[in-house]
């Protein structure tokens, strides 16, 4: 079907109606998005999809405690520096501001649940830099305008970040939250240091800090640079690890799609779906896409066959999880012999690992987190783990 | 006749006065609480004695309208917090909200009470201490600070995670001999350095001297600073800036340029510096002036820097130094994980004078609690949360901590997430053991810090002898480990001064005790997590962490 939304579901999900999952963290962080998050997860995982829908939350419900949400994707603004990074975020709150105010943000206090996502995707769709792939409004991605001048002195910064957060409780919000998105392009540049200890500096301030959230996101990167020393800011982070879906809601998600392909799927179809995708959320909805497909066009379903073409489609991006040139950021060999431990039976405790690898626990914790954080095992529970999606199993098997 | 009277009248003054100026003293603090809530964009209104009632509450506090605030310039007794209870609690049965404004913290049985307050009548009591308000005034933050608090104090906070810089009195504990050395070394105008661990509590300490100080004080973050090679004229700015919200105007700033280098200026900063300066003494201002510098590392010249940073640095803290020293105006206090500030003679840039802060800060290092204030610590948080620990539970955080406060509270933090919604806010010995054997499994911030801000910062220093001490006394079959083993263990290369100027360190920062026996000096680890966490990624002690991945 050509008029899947969000590019057949396989750019981040903007319609609030279609996001599932992850309520327990935008609870939290919608009860306290004045604090510093670092979201983590690999590559698909819904990271961006998450940052979007804390976005939506944060807009929909204004209230004299709540923070203005200012989304700033940096693989589009890379920060040349820590003047230039000042600038991008400056820009990125100045460029929010005029938007809520262009499509009437005050409505928002009045308005229904439909009538707030309808606004939302006004939101969205009045910048044109964003890809609100709804089936009439389509446009490309662009960065930030960059006049002659596109940096910030300390000074400078201040004063305005500070007149825009008095607008900001005017319109009725008590500070701004900034999402930060891919903060992997701020870890690689040289600046990196100078750049979290400025935001660092700034949470420390006693007139910003608690009118000032911070929302980062990123993989193995920014996990990595967390380690080390100069990440000043990242000490303060409450850091959370995205994983896969819950069942519960990879089903409400199966359902929902359903309804609107108009596509049912008896139980096999439902298991075939639960089990391939392993509730990975990019790899659950490309399953139902092929899935629908598939019910429509063959009289006779073959799941054996669809799965083959499913891991042979998803070869690339499998290839760059499991990293086994050491080309991406994706697994080392600590966490592929972590995965080949736990696919040999099909689950482990924490302890089982210990025993069979060799290994301490705190290296096999970080492993699966790693694992987990990718989306292709689950964790059952605080020391049990186990396989997550076939279509990765069945791909890491045939790579002996 | 008039001998009687005069007599009558001194007694009634004597009985009289104390009263009076303690109520002095309250509409004092009430006036000042009420421009502050002005300023945060409330409205409020005088309800009987020493209280106000917000009308119109800002920020966080919008929903919890109309909120009580009482103002008790000293210590609140049990007493009053009884009192604003009773007036708080709202007649429909509605949570109440209510602002208790201190001068001196409350002892802790009135925190428990505070916490009483919310369990048993609904009535949120956020506690806001005066030297808070005062700082939020001079920095025309009232609605950040305002917001600040009331966030902390919602319902359900884990007051024990709190990962920032600690400014509520009522959440600082310990450090009084710390506090009182700092203060006294200060007035006598003698610069200090303070260095300590990360987390160790070095800002908190910061903050809390601030108001011991009464208004002589100005904290410059020098994080916002990173990266700016101009860095010392926005120093000097940043001083003459907030100098002069003190004194009620701006015109100290009057063609002062906001960026350049700080040779070009540095004669007139130091001459506009002395006239405010003069201008606060007058006005009642202890002198010298305090200068804090916090986290000086982010522009200490290392060989990675330019001459020209180097040049920065030295005519920022050289000019600095000078106000120190033939002034006599003024004392800085210089706040670092190392005291690389004080000990680095000669940069590395060639060409570039010597550091002219080289040894001339007294050295301060903040140490890990003993056993009693990790105690109290834990107690008096957990009073203000409604929360029991039994005895053995908080002398088993002590000894798994080292008495180090962070890893104490996150220990305490654990706790209180994993089993008190199970066990009605008791947090008994038999469910605690088991978690605290494995902590660094199930709390990755606690992994993260021993990992990272204590191990990786030893690396990124290169202290390769520190390293290898602290994996040797990790490793012991039993302890203490006597002296001579030790320096046994030194890698070839190093030598005896080295030992000692590393360990030297690792005790002042409490990662290593040392114990003076009849027999020489013996060392065990200061922090057993720390032990924990190299018995976890090393495989044994001969195994140097350089060759293997870390955390493997």
């Amino acid at each position: 079907m050509s008029d899947r939304p969000f590019d057949s579901y396989s750019t981040s999900i903007t319609d609030p109606s279609q996001f599932f999952g992850r309520s327990d963290w935008l609870e939290k962080a919608g009860a306290n998005p004045f604090n510093v998050w670092v979201l983590l997860g690999g590559r698909r995982l819904g990271k961006t999809s998450a940052l979007r829908a804390l976005e939506y939350r944060l807009m929909s419900r204004p209230s004299g405690a709540q923070a203005f949400p200012v989304f700033i994707p940096l693989e589009l603004n890379q920060p040349r520096d820590l003047n230039h990074f000042r600038f991008v975020f400056r820009m990125g709150l100045r460029q929010a501001v005029d938007r809520w105010r262009g499509v009437d943000g005050t409505a928002l206090a009045t308005s229904s649940v439909a009538q707030a996502r309808n606004w939302y995707q006004t939101f969205l769709s009045r910048i044109s830099e964003v890809k609100v792939t709804l089936g009439f409004i389509q446009a490309t991605m662009k960065p930030l305008p960059s006049p002659e001048t596109d940096e910030l002195s300390d000074v400078a910064f201040r004063e305005t970040i500070r007149r825009s957060l008095d607008e900001l409780r005017d319109l009725g919000y008590g500070g701004a939250c900034f999402l930060l998105d891919e903060v992997e392009f701020v870890v690689r540049n040289q600046h990196a240091n100078e750049i979290f200890s400025y935001l660092r500096g700034l949470k420390d301030s006693s007139s910003l800090k608690s009118q000032l959230g911070l929302v980062l996101s990123g993989y193995r990167g920014v996990s990595e640079y967390e380690q080390k020393i100069g990440s000043k800011l990242l000490e303060i982070a409450k850091l959370v690890w995205l994983e896969c879906l819950t069942e519960d809601e990879t089903r409400k998600l199966a359902e929902f799609r359903m309804t609107a392909e108009d596509v049912p799927l008896d139980q096999s179809a439902m298991d075939f779906v639960l089990k391939c995708g392993g509730l990975h959320p990019f790899l659950t909805q490309q399953i139902l896409n092929a899935v629908f497909d598939h019910q429509r066009t063959e009289d006779r379903p073959d799941p054996e066959a669809l799965k083959w073409t499913l891991i042979e489609e998803r070869q690339t991006a499998f290839g760059a999880w499991w990293n086994a040139d050491g080309l991406t950021d994706g697994f080392r060999e600590p966490e592929r012999e972590v995965y080949l431990t736990i696919q040999a039976t099909g689950q482990a405790t924490v302890r089982e690992l210990v025993e069979r690898l060799g290994r301490k626990p705190l290296g096999i914790r970080n492993s699966l987190r790693l694992l987990s954080g990718t989306g292709v095992i689950r964790r059952k529970d605080a020391d049990s783990y186990e396989i997550g999606s076939l279509l990765f199993s069945e791909w890491v098997a045939q790579m002996g | 006749m008039l001998v009687t009277l005069a007599s009558i009248v001194a007694g009634v003054v004597y009985l009289y006065e104390p009263r009076r100026a303690r109520r002095r003293k309250v509409e004092a603090t009430l006036a000042t609480v009420g421009t502050f809530l002005e300023r945060a964009g409330g409205r409020s209104e005088r309800t009987g004695a020493g209280m106000l009632r917000i009308k119109k509450a800002p920020g966080r506090l919008a929903p919890a309208t109309p909120v009580l605030v009482m103002a008790v310039p000293g210590e609140p007794t049990r007493e009053e917090v009884e009192r604003l209870t009773a007036r708080a609690k709202s007649r429909d049965g509605r949570a109440g909200t209510a602002l208790l404004i201190y001068g001196d913290p409350p002892a802790l049985t009135v925190r428990a009470q505070l916490a009483e307050a919310r369990s048993l009548h609904h009535v949120a009591i956020i506690p806001l201490p005066l030297a808070e308000i005062e700082r939020a005034l001079l920095e025309n933050a009232a609605l950040a600070k305002l917001d600040e608090y009331a966030g902390r104090y919602q319902e359900g906070a884990d007051l024990f995670a709190d990962a920032n810089a600690i400014g509520d009195t009522l959440s600082f504990f310990g450090r009084e001999k710390l506090l009182r050395d700092l203060v006294s070394d200060l007035r006598a105008g003698q610069s200090v350095g303070l260095f300590g661990l990360r987390k160790s509590g070095k800002t908190s300490v910061l903050r809390q001297i601030e108001p011991m100080l009464a208004g002589g004080f100005v904290e410059i973050d020098l994080q916002t600073k990173a990266g700016n090679p101009h860095f010392g004229l926005a120093v000097f700015f940043e001083i003459l800036q907030k100098l002069s919200a003190r004194v009620g105007g701006t015109d100290a700033l009057a063609g002062f340029p906001s960026d350049g280098p700080a040779g070009a200026v540095a004669g007139d900063f130091s001459k506009r510096f002395t006239d405010l300066v003069q201008a606060l003494a007058s006005e009642g201002t202890r002198l010298p002036l305090v200068c804090a510098f916090d986290e000086i590392d982010v522009v200490l010249p290392t060989p990675a820097r330019s001459p020209e940073w180097a040049q920065e640095f030295n005519i920022c803290f050289g000019t600095l130094r000078s106000l120190c020293q033939q002034q006599r105006n003024l004392a800085i206090v210089v706040i670092d994980v190392h005291p690389d500030a004080n000990r680095i003679n000669h940069w590395t840039q060639a060409g570039v004078p010597p550091n002219p802060l080289f040894s001339f800060l007294k050295e301060t290092f903040v140490q890990p609690f003993d056993a009693k204030e990790t105690r109290e610590m834990l107690e008096g948080i957990s009073g203000l949360m409604n929360l029991h620990f039994d005895p053995e539970t908080l002398d088993a955080v002590h000894r798994l901590s080292g008495g180090h406060a962070f890893v104490s509270r996150q220990l305490a933090s654990l706790l209180y997430q994993e089993i008190s919604p199970r066990t009605d806010r008791k947090i008994p010995w038999g469910q605690t053991e088991p978690l605290l054997s494995r902590a660094l499994e199930y709390s990755t911030l606690l992994a993260r810090y021993i990992g990272g801000s204590i191990w990786e910062d030893r690396e990124a220093v290169g202290d390769a002898i520190g390293m290898r001490i602290l994996k040797v006394l990790a490793f012991a079959e039993s302890e203490p480990v006597p002296e001579a083993s030790l320096i046994s263990e030194l890698p070839a290369q190093g030598t005896r001064n080295s030992f000692f100027e590393a360990l030297a360190w690792l005790i002042d920062v409490g990662l290593v005790v040392r114990e003076r026996t009849p027999e020489g000096d013996r060392y065990r680890i200061g922090l057993p997590l720390l032990a924990q966490w190299l018995q976890d990624n090393t495989p044994d002690r001969h195994h140097d962490l350089h060759e293997r991945p870390a955390l493997r």
